[in-house]
């Protein structure tokens, strides 16, 4: 298999991200009982400009603990990471504060990405529209439903329109309207020439994927 | 208390008249100084307007003393009700400057006016520590010529002088400020060091302010720890060790007095760990989620840090008002620096239980560790001297030091100082390597090959 890190150091049209050998375990227990788990053992991954990739696999097969070393939220044992232009990251869990409201999220992460404000303004107005949560705008997160609160954690790694999405059950929660609106957002990123890495449990749409990984003991294998 | 009652009925008149004046012409003064007219010349107006309108408030207030008692010493009642004018005046300027609403305005001026004639010393104590500070405090001893006892080389005169010129000067201050025309700002680099720490203390102080759980315990628990610990505390002597030109010596107090003094850290102390707690538990996602979309750690530090600070500093000011009402400490200025330092301390102690122990079993340490520190261990109520191990604990320092200036006339608490800003310090470090291990992202993790610069470096991360 061609090493997807040495492809994307090479330049040219390569991997917006590459991981490749990712080995990851958990320990668990006390001393002198304590033992390894490993969760990852190895696992490869590549993402091309413009292509939407499904990473599925059962629960516990390791996908969010992939998902926050490609982010960089968690070390891994061995292996590399390389990546192209911005990031935007979903936690499968919104973490968001609890007492600020959606713009005032949107105005921090703004921030963090280095935006402008008229860029921030038009990104915001533009997400509040696409995923209908404009209402919302001034309520703090700790009131809203899980549905908005949702959009709210989507929204926030859409901010700076990255490169890269890195989505970890985003649509868990939504209704199918806005399920359709958010394949809508999707859709057009990809026609941008952006990418997106899509965790979840089942894929039920599989033709709006370029390609499926499945997670199986601890290494991606292309569906 | 009738003589005075002339500089009362001038401030008054004064403050309010120059209220309105400024208030209301504001924004065309703005648009006077924006046509070309320098704003020193225009607020220089503005307040020689006002020093006639103050003049005739006094006259009146005068007239009217001269009709109902007469004049025992001219001069100085002269003198004094027209400094009360002067110093109205300036606060009318100050508050007519900052703020827009008549409504709003009048009150705040009502507010100060009322403060500082009915807890000043011709209606109250003539030597409270609280209540000096209050702008016709010297002013009022002077003109009823009761002297303060406490007005130094200055004298009473000097400060009543002092009071009024500073007064004018910083409203006369104030007025430029807010009348020059406004220098267009160097807006921040978005994504900047300086951009990020603003927008992350934004919100930090937003997210403090909307915790109503800390304003209930912040009004709560210095009235619990304080006020009813005076109540029940008996009036009996008890014995301490202080340090008085550099020995240590026994004394004895009565147990109220000391009880006073001691009750108010133990609040601060608890309130201030609570809030450490609270500050770092409740961001720590938002902030990890918020450092790996690209905001600096260190930015969201400051922000974390600052929120916590001015909280301690809240902490201190309420309990010590609490304290204020059932205690006088010999020295304020050093038991309140004690109290600061302690609440400093024990908001960097919270600050540190958030990632260790959680959100629940934090708040029960957060009430715990002071009261073991402060309320047993240190306590003098308990044993003359704090004995050796808890020389150890992080409240030893402050305590002595809090104890010297509440009980003693000069202060012999260095090494105890030094030994509190120590850990201090050894505290902000390690609350600054645990936030960091918490929220950073990991380093060197992924690396990001720009599209203009792709070369061939691998990382790895932990191997």
């Amino acid at each position: 298999m061609e090493d997807p890190v040495q492809t994307a150091a090479q330049g040219g049209i390569g991997p917006v991200l590459a991981a490749s050998g990712i080995v990851k375990s958990y320990r668990r227990g006390l001393w002198p009982a304590r033992r390894s788990v490993p969760v990852l053992r190895g696992a490869d991954l590549a993402l091309d400009a413009g292509e939407i990739v499904g990473l599925v696999g059962e629960n516990g097969s390791g996908k969010s603990t992939l998902m926050k070393i490609l982010v960089g939220a968690l070390a891994a044992d061995a292996g590399t990471v390389t990546r192209v232009g911005g990031l935007g990251y979903c936690p499968q869990e919104p973490l968001v504060y609890p007492r600020l409201t959606c713009d005032e999220h949107f105005d921090l992460f703004a921030s963090a990405y280095a935006m402008t404000a008229p860029a921030v303004q038009a990104s915001r107005e533009s997400l509040y529209k696409s995923l209908g949560f404009a209402r919302y705008a001034r309520t703090r997160a700790d009131q809203l439903s899980g549905g908005t609160l949702a959009k709210l954690n989507l929204g926030l790694a859409l901010l700076a329109d990255p490169q890269v999405l890195l989505l970890d059950e985003p649509y868990a929660g939504f209704d199918f309207d806005t399920y359709q609106k958010f394949w809508h957002l999707v859709a057009d990123r990809r026609r941008a020439g952006r990418s997106a890495l899509i965790i979840s449990h089942f894929v039920v749409d599989e033709e709006r994927f370029d390609r499926i990984l499945d997670l199986t003991e601890g290494k991606t294998v292309p569906r | 208390m009738e003589t005075a009652s002339a500089g009362w009925a001038a401030a008054f008149l004064a403050g309010v008249a120059m209220y309105f004046q400024t208030a209301a012409t504001r924004e065309v003064d703005r648009r006077v100084v924006l046509a070309g007219l320098p704003p020193a010349q225009m607020v220089a107006a503005r307040l020689l307007t006002g020093a006639a309108l103050a003049l005739f408030a006094a006259a009146v207030a005068l007239v009217a003393l001269a009709a109902r008692t007469g004049f025992d010493d001219p001069a100085r009642i002269v003198a004094g009700t027209v400094m009360f004018a002067l110093i109205y005046l300036a606060i009318g300027a100050v508050i007519g400057t900052l703020v827009r609403n008549p409504v709003n305005g009048t009150i705040i001026v009502l507010f100060v006016w009322i403060l500082d004639v009915f807890f000043g010393p011709a209606m109250s104590a003539a030597d409270r520590w609280a209540t000096r500070p209050f702008p016709t405090h010297f002013v009022t001893l002077w003109m009823v010529d009761l002297p303060s006892g406490h007005g130094g080389r200055l004298g009473d005169l000097g400060w009543a002088l002092a009071w009024t010129i500073g007064a004018v000067a910083l409203a006369w201050l104030v007025a430029i400020a807010r009348t020059r025309r406004s220098r267009t700002r160097r807006a921040a680099r978005p994504g900047g060091v300086h951009a990020q720490v603003l927008a992350a203390s934004a919100a930090a102080w937003r997210d403090a302010g909307r915790n109503p759980a800390l304003w209930v315990l912040f009004a709560v628990v210095p009235v619990v720890f304080i006020w009813t610990a005076d109540a029940v505390t008996p009036n009996q002597p008890i014995a301490l060790t202080i340090s008085e030109a550099g020995e240590h010596l026994p004394a004895v107090y009565s147990m109220p007095e000391v009880h006073g003094a001691t009750m108010a850290p133990i609040a601060i102390a608890s309130l201030a760990a609570l809030v450490g707690l609270f500050a770092m538990a409740d961001a720590r996602d938002g902030d990890r989620r918020a450092a790996l979309a690209g905001m600096r750690t260190g930015a969201l530090l400051t922000a974390r840090l600052g929120v916590l600070a001015a909280a301690a500093l809240a902490a201190t000011a309420i309990s010590l008002a609490a304290t204020a009402v059932v205690f006088d400490a010999v020295r304020w200025p050093v038991y309140i620096g004690a109290n600061i330092l302690l609440a400093l301390t024990y908001a960097l102690v919270g600050a540190l239980l958030a990632p260790v122990f959680g959100r629940v079993g934090g708040v029960f340490l957060a009430f715990l560790l002071p009261f073991l520190d402060i309320g047993i261990s240190q306590s003098p109520m308990l044993r003359p001297e704090p004995a050796a191990a808890a020389q150890l604990l992080p409240g030893y320092g402050c305590s002595r030091v809090l104890l010297d200036g509440a009980l003693t006339s000069s202060f012999n608490e260095t090494r105890p100082l030094f030994y509190g800003l120590a850990w201090l310090a050894a505290l902000a470090v390690l609350v600054a390597v645990a936030y960091r291990r918490a929220i950073a992202p990991v380093p060197g993790a992924i690396a990001d090959f720009s599209a203009a610069s792709r070369t061939g470096s691998r990382v790895s991360p932990s191997s």
